[in-house]
């Protein structure tokens, strides 16, 4: 890409996921999707169900999300399917869009990581982070082990 | 390894095809088709799921539910993205309907 292409998919990445996370976008994203996971595309709920199945996932494998804006729809199918989730690619911007604490509940504890870690992550990766690579686990708390 | 991806309609003229691309998300245009770039990949046993119905229906609510709380989204955004945004997607849906884009869902296996 050239330099003008970055700046374009900058903007264009801080105008798409620098919004807040209202109750009102959770709601429509409700309406349209089914769900409300920080979906801004056009994956619906049955979609990646259709994805799930098609990969097989379960509790024993560990899925990689490439360019995974929010978490949509990693952190359902980790949720859904128990596996471990590593959602890569996070725009800064979509940091500010956390599951609800439902969502939250519904992933099991160390099981979903971001990478490359946020700014601010200050959480400890322990031993059963998925690589050596640093990446900051979804439900850590500030400077305690993931 | 399995995605889900919208692209322009195979096959279509030129100008149908500027449209697409134009009314299209980002990155849209390919020079290649998945199927081919699966396989120069490595990967077999490629599927393909057509969903552009879903689509259709996705990109109409996403319409509707956000017009119906115009006033309020447009307050989250900086001046004129909210409306950009409508637009953009009133775009798209006529694309959809013209039958210029698609989407699917591609499943695929290494080895």
């Amino acid at each position: 890409m050239t330099i003008r292409d970055e700046l374009e998919a900058r903007a264009l990445f801080e105008q798409r996921y620098g919004i807040a996370a209202v109750p009102l976008l959770r709601e429509i994203e409700r309406r349209v999707i089914g769900g409300d996971w920080g979906a801004n595309g056009y994956t619906a709920m049955a979609q990646a169900d259709q994805l799930a199945t098609g990969l097989g996932l379960s509790a024993a494998d560990r899925l990689l999300d490439v360019g995974t804006g929010r978490g949509w729809p990693g952190l359902y199918l980790a949720a859904r399917s128990g596996c471990q989730v590593v959602l890569a690619d996070l725009p800064l911007e979509g940091r500010g869009w956390p599951p609800s604490a439902p969502k939250q509940k519904a992933l099991r504890p160390g099981r979903a990581w971001w990478w490359p870690p946020p700014a601010g992550c200050r959480s400890t990766p322990a031993a059963s982070t998925p690589s050596s690579t640093p990446t900051c686990c979804v439900d850590c708390a500030p400077s305690s082990p993931c | 390894m399995g995605f889900t991806t919208i692209f322009e309609t195979p096959g279509l003229p030129p100008a149908a095809r500027r449209r697409a691309r134009s009314a299209g998300p980002r990155a849209v245009a390919m020079r290649s088709d998945h199927h081919r770039l699966l396989r120069s990949a490595g990967f077999r046993d490629i599927t393909e799921v057509d969903l552009t119905p879903a689509f259709r229906a996705t990109a109409a609510a996403w319409l509707a539910e956000s017009q119906a709380h115009a006033t309020d989204l447009a307050k989250l955004e900086p001046p004129g993205a909210f409306q950009q945004r409508q637009a953009d997607r009133w775009a798209m849906l006529a694309a959809i309907d013209a039958g210029l884009l698609r989407r699917a869902l591609l499943l695929a296996r290494r080895g």
